[in-house]
C-alpha cells in the first residue's frame, strides 16, 4: 500500500493554480472559437479577444470601449469588464458588470443572455446567481458547448470538479473540438490523472496552437513532474504568443523563486504589478509552487507577501491556511481559514479544514518530549502507549543514524476516520491510497481503526513518515520525491525485518514485464497514479543500492547537496559521486542479480497457463517454476498425499519465498499442518509466512492461538506473535493481556505495565483481572502509589477478588 | 455491578442480593440441550463442537446429575433426534420433574426464523414456535433459564419471558438472521469461567457468562471489521422487554445475577468465629457497594479515601477467613 507524503500538498497547488486560470481565462487566445455563448458575431470584440490574448490590453480596451458605447451589456461590456477586472481596475469593472449581472434588467431570452449574465456574476463573486444564469442558459440551448463550458469553469472555481467535470463533457459532446472544455478537462484531472490531462491539452493545441492557457496547463504538469526546464519552455511558449499574461508571469515567476533565482523573480513579479498593482498572484502562485516542492515555511512567507499586496485575495488566504497547517501553525491556520471562509462560503477545502480543526480541538494532546501527539479522545488512552514512544524510538534512531537532530516540536496527529486525515492532509476527503503523510515538522497518519483490521500496520507507516521528517529537514524541504520516499521505505524495512515487504513481488512482477522505471523516469513516476506504487519499491531499492554501495555518508551528503540547492546530475555527482548512467548501470546490475531467478520461477509454463497437463509431470519438467510447484502442492494436498504435497510446496517457498496469500506455499502448508493437526509445522509455517505478510491479522491471530495452545516454553515465538498482533490491532485487549503476562514473566515489567494499562484501556472483558495484573506489573517495578491504585480498582469491579486482595494488602501492609 | 439499573437503586439491589443469594440457588438443576437442523456441512461442525462442548460442561465441571440432562440433536438416534416429538416428550418431563426450588436450563443451538407473526426455532422435521415452547413449559415450578442462541431468536424473549425465568437470546431484533457466533462465547464463558467471573466471587452467575459472550460477540465484529449483526439481549424480570448488557437502562439482571449453573458450595461457617467473619465480609461488600453507589455524588478524593479504607478492611477479612478455614 503506497504511503504518499506529499501528492496532497501538490494536489491543493494544482487546485489553486486551477482556479486562477479558470478566473483569467479571459486572456486565453480564444479568438474565434470560444465565446460565453454561441452565436457572437462582433468582428469588434472577435479582435479585441486577439489583442488580450497577445497582451495588447490597451488596444483591446479602446476596441470594446466603442461598441460598448453603443451596446452597454452587450459581449463587449462584458469582455471589457473582465479585461478591467485582470487589470485590477475593479471601479471600472464593476461598472460595467453590474449592470450585465442584473437580473432586473432585461428582458432577456437567448441563451448567450443568460451565459453572458452568468459569467458576469461569476466575476463578481454572485456564484449562486451566476449557476441559476448557466441553468437557465443550458436549458434554452442545450447544445450550446459554450455554455456548458462556461458552467464546467464556474463548478471549476466553486471546487466542484465532478460537476465541472460533467459540464465539460456535456460540451465535447456537442462540440468534439471545443477547445475551452478540452482544457478545463485538463485543469479537472489535473490532480487525479496528469497524463489523461495532458492529453487533454496536447488536443487543444492541436487545433489551437497559440491558446497561453494549454501552455500554461502544460507548465504546470510538468513541474508537477519536478520538469522544470519543460515547464520554462512551455512558458517561453506562452510568453511568446502573451508576454503580458499574469499566469504566465506568475508561473515563470514562482519557478525562479524555486531556483533560488530571486532577481528573476522579482523582475517577473514587477512585470505583473505593473500590469495590475494589486496583483497578489506573482507571490501567491510563487507560495504554491514552494508549497508544493515542500517548502511550506517559504511559502507562509510568500503568501503573506500576497496578502500585503490583497489582504482579501480569497484563494492566497486559503492557501496560506493549508500551509500553516503544514508548518503545525493550527491556531493561526485558523484564523486564515475563517477569514477565507467569510469571504468566499463555497470552497469546500476551507470549509473542511474548519471542519476538521474543530475536531481536533477536541483531540488529547501527549507529549514524548519533543513530539507532539494528538489523538483521538476515544483512542488516547490505548493509543497513547504506543504512538509516542514508537516516534520516539523513530527518531532516536535516525538521528543517529543520519547524525542530524530535527528541528521540533514534531507534531503527529493521528486520526481514527481515514476522511479526516484527508482533510488534515489535503483538504479533501479521499485519498484512500494514502496512509500518512509528512510535511517535515508534522506528521498525519490513520489510527489502526480508520481502516478494516489487517488492512495496514501504522507502526511502519509511522517509522515511513518519521524517516521523511529526517530527509526533508537535512535536504531544506528540497529533497527529490524519489528520495525521500525511496529512503523512507527502506527505513521500514529495516525498522522491522518483515516491514516494508508487501511491495516487493508486485515489483518483481512488474520488473519481469518491463514496467519498471529508469533512473531518470523515476521522480516522475510518483505522479502517475498507475506507476506510483512501483515507483516507491524501486526507489526503496535505490536507495538501499546507494547506501549498499557508497555507504551511508554518501546518502547523507545526497541529502545535504540537495539542501545547498543542488539538483539532478550535479547533486548526484556531490552526494555519491558519479552520474545518472553509471548510477543506472549499477542499479540495473542489482535488480537483474536479485529478480532474474524470481521471474524466472513465476514465468508460468504454457502448460499451467492452458490449465492443461498433469501437474506431477508439468512439475517435472518445471522444476523451477514456482506456478508449476505450487500448482502440485495443491493437486497433492487435495488428492491427500501430504508428504509430497509439503515437498512440493517447500520448492515453490524456495523459489519465490515472498510469496504471500491464502495460495501462497506457506499459507498452504499451515493450513495442511492444522489439518493434519501438525501444530509444530503449523507454527513454523506460519511464522515463515508472517515473515513477509506482515499485516495479515487472521495468521497472526492463528499463529498465537497455535503457539498457545502448543504449551511449553514457547516465549521467545509467543512474544513476537502478541506483539505482532497487537501493532495490527491495538485494541485487541486479550492479545495487550497474555502480551503483558509474558513479558512480565520475561523480566519486563514496564513493558508489561504498557501492555496491561493499554488491556484495561481497550476494555477487557474479565476488567478485574486485567487491574490485578498491572498491579502486579507496578509493583514489580517498585512503584506502589500506581500498583495500589490498580488493586483497588479491581476491588472496584470485584470486591471478593482475592488476588487483588492480596496485593493490596501486601501494598498497604508496612 | 451496576448495569441496568440507577446508581442508587442498584446499592439497595447489591445488599439485597447478599442475602438472597444464599437461598435463591436450585436444590436440582436439569439441563435440555436441543441442536435443531444445522442446514450444511459449514454449520454442522459448529453445532456438534457447541453440543459436546455443553454436554461435557454440564455433566462435568458444573456436576449436573447425568438423568437430568438431555441432549436432542441432528445426528443422533431417533430417541435422541432434536424433532417436534423428542421436544415435546423432553419439556413434558421436566415440567413434571422441576419443582419450585429446582433450576431447569434450556439450550438452543441450530437457526431461528421470524416474521411478523411467528418465531421458530428449526427442528429436524417440523418446527416449533415460540408460543408451542411457552405452551409446553407452562407449568414448570422452577427457575426456568432459557438461552436461545439462534438467529431472529428475539421474539423468544417475549414469548419465553415470565415469573422466575431468564431469558436470554442472541439477537435483539427478529431481522438479525445473520447465523450467530453468541454460543460461541457464551460456552466459552462457561468453559473458562474465572475469566468470565467479573466478580470474582468464584462462581459464574447467568448474568456474568451473558455480559462476557455479549462482550466478546462485539469483540469479535470489531476485529473483523465488519458490521455487528447480532446483539444479544436478556429478559429476567418476566416484563418481556428484554435489554442489552451494556444497556443503561432496564432493570433486567437481578435474577441472571443470582443464578448460577454450579451446585451451590457447600458452607463454609463451620465454627461461630468463621461464621462472624464472613458476616463481617458480607456487611463490609454491602458496604462498598453503598459507597460505589454514592460515587457520583462524592468528591473523587473522598470516595477514594473510604473506598481504600473498606477494601483494605475487605481484604483483611478475607485473609482471616482463609487462615481460619
Amino acid at each position: 500500500m503506497p504511503r504518499l507524503t506529499l501528492p496532497g500538498a501538490q494536489g491543493v497547488i494544482c487546485r489553486l493554480l486551477a482556479v486562477a486560470l479558470a478566473v483569467c481565462s479571459v486572456s486565453d487566445g480564444r479568438t474565434s472559437r470560444v465565446a460565453y455563448a454561441q452565436g457572437v458575431s462582433d468582428p469588434t470584440v472577435v479582435k479585441a479577444r486577439a489583442a488580450i490574448n497577445r497582451g495588447q490590453y490597451s488596444e483591446a480596451e479602446g476596441l470594446l470601449k466603442g461598441v460598448v458605447a453603443k451596446t452597454p451589456n452587450g459581449e463587449a461590456a462584458l469582455e471589457l469588464g473582465l479585461l478591467y477586472q485582470m487589470l485590477g481596475r475593479g471601479t471600472e469593472a464593476r461598472a460595467l458588470l453590474d449592470p450585465i449581472s442584473n437580473l432586473a434588467a432585461g428582458p432577456r431570452t437567448s441563451a448567450s443572455e443568460y451565459a453572458r449574465l452568468g459569467r458576469a456574476a461569476r466575476a463578481l463573486g454572485e456564484f449562486q446567481l451566476s449557476n441559476d444564469a448557466y441553468r437557465l442558459a443550458a436549458e434554452r440551448d442545450p447544445r450550446d458547448p459554450a455554455v456548458h463550458t462556461g458552467w464546467g469553469e464556474l463548478f471549476l472555481e466553486r471546487h466542484e470538479n465532478g460537476e465541472a467535470m460533467k459540464s465539460f463533457g456535456d460540451a465535447l459532446e456537442a462540440d468534439k473540438n471545443w477547445i475551452p472544455a478540452m482544457l478545463g478537462v485538463a485543469q479537472v484531472l489535473m490532480n487525479e490523472n496528469p497524463p489523461a490531462a495532458a492529453k487533454a491539452v496536447e488536443q487543444a493545441l492541436s487545433l489551437d496552437p497559440e491558446s497561453v492557457s494549454a501552455f500554461v496547463v502544460l507548465a504546470q504538469l510538468d513541474l508537477d513532474k519536478s520538469d522544470r526546464e519543460a515547464a520554462k519552455s512551455q512558458l517561453a511558449k506562452a510568453k511568446a504568443i502573451n508576454p503580458a499574461s499574469l499566469d504566465v508571469l506568475a508561473l515563470s515567476g514562482a519557478i525562479a523563486y524555486v531556483e533560488g533565482r530571486l532577481d528573476d523573480f522579482k523582475s517577473e513579479a514587477a512585470a505583473a504589478s505593473k500590469i495590475n498593482p494589486a496583483y497578489a498572484g506573482a507571490y501567491r502562485v510563487a507560495g504554491d509552487l514552494a508549497a508544493s516542492n515542500y517548502r511550506f515555511e517559504e511559502a507562509v512567507a510568500l503568501s503573506r507577501q500576497a496578502l500585503a499586496l490583497d489582504a482579501n485575495d480569497v484563494q492566497t488566504l486559503a492557501a496560506l491556511g493549508v500551509q500553516l497547517l503544514r508548518t503545525g501553525d493550527e491556531a493561526e491556520a485558523r484564523q486564515v481559514l475563517e477569514r477565507a471562509w467569510s469571504i468566499d462560503r463555497s470552497n469546500v477545502t476551507t470549509k473542511n479544514l474548519l471542519d476538521m480543526l474543530d475536531k481536533l480541538e477536541k483531540f488529547d494532546t501527549v507529549r514524548e518530549g519533543d513530539i507532539i501527539v494528538r489523538l483521538d479522545p476515544k483512542e488516547t488512552p490505548v493509543m497513547r502507549e504506543f504512538v509516542g514512544p514508537l516516534a520516539a524510538k523513530a527518531v532516536a534512531v535516525f538521528s543517529k543514524k543520519y547524525e542530524f537532530t530535527p528541528r521540533g516540536p514534531l507534531l503527529i496527529e493521528m486520526f481514527p476516520r481515514h476522511d479526516d486525515f484527508a482533510v488534515r492532509t489535503v483538504g479533501l476527503p479521499g485519498m484512500i491510497g494514502a496512509l500518512g503523510a509528512c510535511f517535515g515538522r508534522v506528521v498525519t497518519i490513520d489510527s489502526p481503526k480508520a481502516r478494516p483490521p489487517g488492512d495496514f500496520n501504522w507502526e511502519p507507516t509511522l517509522w515511513h513518515e518519521l524517516a521523511h521528517v529526517f530527509t526533508l529537514q537535512i535536504s531544506n524541504q528540497r529533497v527529490p520525491r524519489w528520495l525521500t520516499e525511496g529512503i523512507s521505505v527502506y527505513e521500514e524495512k529495516l525498522g522491522m525485518p518483515e516491514w516494508g515487504r508487501e511491495g516487493e513481488l508486485t515489483f518483481a512482477a512488474a520488473y519481469g514485464r518491463r514496467e519498471h522505471m529508469s533512473l531518470k523516469e523515476l521522480n516522475a513516476a510518483f505522479q502517475d497514479p498507475e506507476k506510483i506504487s512501483l515507483a516507491y519499491y524501486e526507489a526503496s531499492l535505490l536507495a538501499e543500492h546507494i547506501v549498499n554501495t557508497y555507504g551511508m555518508a554518501a546518502l547523507r551528503k545526497l541529502l545535504v547537496a540537495y539542501g545547498q540547492g543542488l539538483e539532478g546530475e550535479a547533486a548526484l555527482r556531490a552526494g555519491i559521486g558519479v552520474d545518472i548512467d553509471r548510477l543506472q548501470a549499477d542499479f540495473d546490475k542489482l535488480l537483474a542479480g536479485r529478480y532474474d531467478p524470481i521471474v524466472k520461477a513465476m514465468t508460468p509454463p504454457k502448460e499451467i497457463e492452458a490449465g492443461k497437463g498433469d501437474p506431477e509431470a508439468v512439475a517435472a519438467a518445471f522444476p523451477g517454476s514456482y506456478q508449476a510447484q505450487v500448482a502440485l502442492g495443491e493437486f497433492l494436498w487435495k488428492a491427500g498425499r501430504t508428504s509430497d504435497a509439503y515437498k512440493a510446496l517447500e520448492r515453490a517457498a524456495q523459489l519465490v519465498p515472498m510469496a504471500t496469500g491464502p495460495k501462497s506455499p506457506h499459507a498452504m502448508m499451515a493450513q495442511i499442518a492444522i489439518a493434519q493437526k501438525d501444530r509444530a509445522r503449523a507454527i513454523t509455517e506460519l511464522e515463515a509466512l508472517l515473515e513477509h505478510a506482515h499485516t495479515d491479522l487472521d495468521s497472526a491471530r492463528l499463529l498465537t492461538k497455535e503457539l498457545e495452545q502448543a504449551g511449553g516454553n514457547n516465549a521467545s515465538r509467543l512474544m513476537p506473535a502478541y506483539e505482532r498482533v497487537a501493532a495490527l490491532d491495538p485494541f485487541d485487549a486479550a492479545n495487550h493481556s497474555a502480551l503483558g503476562r509474558l513479558k512480565l514473566q520475561g523480566g519486563d515489567p514496564a513493558a508489561a505495565a504498557r501492555s496491561f494499562r493499554a488491556a484495561v484501556a481497550a476494555g477487557a472483558l474479565d476488567s478485574a483481572a486485567a487491574n490485578a495484573d498491572l498491579a502486579e506489573a507496578y509493583l514489580a517495578q517498585g512503584d506502589k502509589v500506581r500498583a495500589k491504585r490498580a488493586a483497588l480498582a479491581a476491588i472496584e469491579v470485584a470486591p471478593g477478588y482475592q488476588r487483588a486482595q492480596d496485593l493490596l494488602l501486601k501494598l498497604v501492609t508496612p | 455491578m451496576t448495569i441496568g439499573v440507577s446508581r442508587r437503586a442498584a446499592v439497595v439491589l447489591a445488599i439485597m442480593l447478599a442475602g438472597i443469594g444464599a437461598t435463591a440457588e436450585a436444590q436440582e438443576r436439569y439441563a435440555l440441550v436441543v441442536a435443531g437442523v444445522a442446514g450444511g456441512e459449514k454449520f454442522a461442525e459448529n453445532h456438534k463442537k457447541w453440543t459436546a462442548s455443553l454436554e461435557s460442561l454440564l455433566t462435568k465441571r458444573l456436576a449436573f446429575a447425568p438423568d437430568h440432562v438431555t441432549i436432542l440433536s441432528e445426528s443422533a438416534s431417533p430417541a435422541s433426534a432434536a424433532t417436534r416429538e423428542n421436544v415435546t416428550r423432553a419439556l413434558a418431563s421436566f415440567t413434571q420433574r422441576v419443582k419450585a426450588d429446582d433450576t431447569l436450563v434450556i439450550f438452543l443451538i441450530g437457526h431461528g426464523t421470524a416474521d411478523s407473526t411467528t418465531a421458530k426455532f428449526n427442528l429436524v422435521g417440523p418446527d416449533m414456535e415460540a408460543k408451542e415452547w411457552k405452551a409446553a413449559l407452562e407449568g414448570l415450578a422452577g427457575r426456568l433459564v432459557f438461552v436461545d442462541t439462534t438467529s431472529s431468536s428475539f421474539p423468544f424473549v417475549q414469548a419465553m419471558a415470565g415469573k422466575n425465568r431468564v431469558v436470554i437470546a442472541a439477537t435483539d431484533s427478529a431481522s438479525q438472521r445473520y447465523d450467530t457466533v453468541f454460543p460461541e462465547y457464551f460456552i466459552e464463558a462457561l468453559t473458562q469461567s474465572t475469566n468470565a467471573d467479573a466478580d470474582k466471587n468464584g462462581r459464574l452467575s447467568v448474568w456474568e457468562a451473558f455480559v462476557y459472550a455479549s462482550q466478546a460477540v462485539k469483540a469479535a465484529f470489531e476485529q473483523k471489521g465488519t458490521l455487528v449483526t447480532e446483539r444479544s439481549v436478556i429478559d429476567d424480570n418476566g416484563d418481556g422487554v428484554a435489554k442489552e448488557a451494556t444497556a443503561a437502562t432496564g432493570s433486567d439482571g437481578v435474577l441472571a445475577k443470582t443464578t448460577f449453573l454450579d451446585a451451590e458450595p457447600a458452607s463454609t461457617a463451620a465454627n461461630a468465629a468463621v461464621a462472624g467473619l464472613e458476616r463481617q465480609r458480607v456487611a463490609l461488600e454491602a458496604r462498598i457497594e453503598e459507597l460505589k453507589g454514592r460515587k457520583d455524588q462524592m468528591p473523587a478524593g473522598q470516595y477514594e479515601e473510604e473506598f481504600e479504607k473498606l477494601a483494605v478492611e475487605l481484604a483483611q477479612v478475607s485473609a482471616k477467613i482463609r487462615s481460619a478455614k
